[in-house]
């Protein structure tokens, strides 16, 4: 879990273009949008992108993904129930 | 006054206005939905040309976007007295996208590609046009766009007559990006309606010629007026308000002009975003009662055409005396109390407003009329350049002054960025291109601003290649076969008008923004553009000037501000 964590939010960095940001400043539970991170609805669908490319989980919206995209924690449960690889 | 003399629309449904209207008011429609659509995984709605008739339609030696483009204009001139060869004719592109269809994902694989402007030259010169060609990119409003720069030159009297083609094509580029943008619907849209999934993406090339003429005695459409503003909202989402809209439909409204008016004709994307947003503009402006109708359900969205060929159609419409409906509506899915035209309307007025609202931010309104009254034409006041900037890849200067930076190339743009800006936007996000405009343009309005209000503060960009980094990075995400996986955020960075987007939502911005493309950097035809411009619209501050970048190391930012003197 811990692995995966970490290998998230590294991801999350690259494909978001989070400059300056290294994963250890990112909470596991912190907020993903709005306060904390403060991602947008573009960065939403990159996270679906994200799923698909690394994990084999397709979201078909970004309203699906809302609960999903709370934290890194949330996301990180997601992926483990619903990976393909 | 300018007088629309003569009309032509390319598109799956036919190619002439005449076979387009015919087609349409028939209840036609383009769309088809297609499996793997140009080699794009999944399922498809879209308004595309059908393989044969692509091959049929294209033109040896050129592109499929030039070849559209070359069709749609000379039909067009094969019915009007306007000569492409006098030195007082103009021709204007408006498209979002160009011939990115023959771009490569490296320089090695490019098919036919030429940049936009260099494309829209190789066009003009074969048609014979003498002056040379201009080209703007303001994403789904290019089309109004480049109607409103028509209108500008000929009111000023830089040219007589101006031949302006929308157009834009479909391709694996858009596809791919607007399927990871989630904004496809998989069946035939559905503008305004309670069930509406999303857009479908179209090709068309549309063109009117447009003459400037003394009195508005003469039989025929005239363009009565335009206004194109920026939102400062979102880059990719309209503001919820409709603000951008409703300013731009408030500015060309007068009482006498609504008597008028038949219809508006909405932009209508069926995006739950844009048509939720056009409820409230049309809505707050009065236009409640006014039918409103949108035509994408017929040719789905053609972007770059789209201002011009639904402008035709309602034209068309008006002549027989007719609104034709909202293809695709039936139960009303806004809150804007408006009113939906869902069956064909006898009418017997002759005027109508054409919205759109595009990526990067941006919104245009425009007024056609068959009998309007005459109006003044505008002289603005005297304006002085108040800042300027340069940046290259090894320096920055700032009203003289050298910048002090270490680093050079990419970096260099960065570090300017960091060390004076840091402003929480989306820098890092953007591609060069943008952030090397929006670096510069952001130092430039850095405390220049204060006391003048968004509305009176615009932006006007040219460049040659645009965003064509950022274009190649797009298809390097989805071009091998089994990696699919086309990002937004590199998407969004193809529209090569998203920095103006990013400067109007950081700097609130709420002006007019352009972006124009030009075959190679031309400071005659810059003045000439800005100065038509200024006066036309009369903006306290302008941000104009120069941005190009080819690579990481080969890029020059000049911008000025013109203030009021």
């Amino acid at each position: 879990m811990e692995e995966l964590i970490k290998t998230l939010k590294e991801q999350i960095i690259e494909a978001l273009n989070l400059e300056d940001m290294t994963p250890e400043q990112i909470g596991n539970d912190d907020p993903l949008f709005g306060e904390g991170l403060g991602l947008d609805s573009i960065d939403a669908l990159e996270l679906i992108v994200i799923l698909d490319k690394h994990y084999g989980i397709k979201l078909n919206s970004p309203a699906e993904g809302k609960t999903v995209f709370k934290s890194i924690n949330s996301i990180a449960d997601y992926i483990r129930q619903h990976r393909t690889k | 006054m300018i007088r629309i003399v003569s009309t032509n629309i390319t598109s799956p449904l036919g190619l002439t206005t005449g076979e387009n209207y015919a087609a349409v008011a028939r209840g036609e429609r383009a769309l088809q939905t297609m499996d793997g659509c140009l080699g794009v995984p999944g399922s498809f709605c879209v308004g595309i040309f059908p393989e044969s008739r692509r091959k049929a339609l294209r033109l040896a030696g050129f592109s499929w976007f030039e070849s559209l483009v070359l069709r749609s204009v000379r039909e067009v001139l094969s019915h009007t007295v306007v000569n492409p060869a006098s030195p007082r004719t103009v021709f204007i592109v408006g498209t979002s996208t160009a011939g990115v269809e023959e771009l490569g994902a490296v320089p090695e694989k490019d098919g036919h590609y030429l940049a936009p402007g260099v494309a829209a030259q190789k066009v003009a010169d074969a048609l014979g046009f003498a002056a040379p060609a201009l080209l703007v990119s303001n994403a789904c409003i290019s089309g109004a766009t480049a109607q409103m720069l028509a209108c500008r030159l000929l009111e000023s009297g830089v040219y007589d007559s101006a031949v302006v083609c929308g157009a834009d094509v479909l391709s694996a580029f858009v596809l791919a990006g607007f399927q990871a943008l989630k904004a496809l619907s998989p069946v035939p849209c559905r503008p305004f309606d309670m069930e509406r999934l999303g857009l479908n993406i179209g090709e068309c090339a549309a063109t009117v010629v447009l003459t400037r003429t003394a009195d508005a005695a003469g039989e025929g459409w005239y363009i009565v007026d335009g206004c194109l503003n920026n939102d400062a909202w979102h880059v990719s989402a309209p503001i919820p308000s409709g603000d951008g809209v409703y300013r731009a439909v408030r500015n060309i409204l007068t009482p006498a002009r609504k008597a008028s008016l038949a219809c508006v004709t909405a932009h209508g994307t069926a995006t739950m975003f844009n048509d939720q947003m056009e409820s409230k503009a049309i809505e707050q402006a009065g236009l409640g009662d006014i039918p409103v109708t949108a035509y994408k359900a017929h040719f789905g969205h053609t972007f770059g055409a789209s201002g011009i060929v639904e402008a035709i159609i309602t034209m068309c419409s008006l002549d027989e005396g007719v609104i034709l409906p909202a293809a695709g509506f039936s139960e009303l899915g806004v809150s804007g109390k408006i009113t939906l035209c869902s069956a064909r309307t006898r009418t017997d007025r002759t005027a109508f407003i054409k919205t759109q609202s595009g990526f990067g931010s941006c919104n245009g309104a425009m007024l056609y009329a068959k009998h309007p009254q005459a109006s003044c034409p505008p002289s603005g006041p005297d304006y002085a350049v108040a800042r300027r900037i340069s940046v290259t890849p090894g320096s920055a200067v700032l009203d003289g002054r050298d910048l002090p930076l270490e680093s050079s190339g990419a970096a260099l743009v960065s570090e300017l960025y960091k060390k004076y800006l840091s402003d929480g936007s989306r820098f890092f996000k953007m591609d060069l291109f943008s952030r090397l405009a929006y670096a510069a343009a952001g130092l430039l309005a850095r405390n220049a601003l204060d006391g003048i209000a968004p509305e009176e503060v615009a932006l006007l960009f040219f460049t040659q290649n645009g965003s064509v980094l950022a274009d190649r990075k797009h298809l390097s995400t989805f071009c091998e076969p089994d990696a699919f996986y086309p990002s937004p955020a590199v998407f969004i960075n193809t529209l090569p008008n998203v920095v103006l987007g990013e400067l109007a939502v950081t700097c609130q911005v709420k002006g007019e923004t352009t972006l124009v493309m030009l075959p190679e950097k031309d400071g005659e035809t810059m003045e000439t553009v800005i100065r038509v411009t200024l006066d036309a619209t009369r903006p306290k501050a302008l941000l104009c000037g120069w941005v190009d970048c080819t690579d990481e190391n080969t890029f020059g930012a000049e911008l000025e501000l013109r203030t009021v003197k």
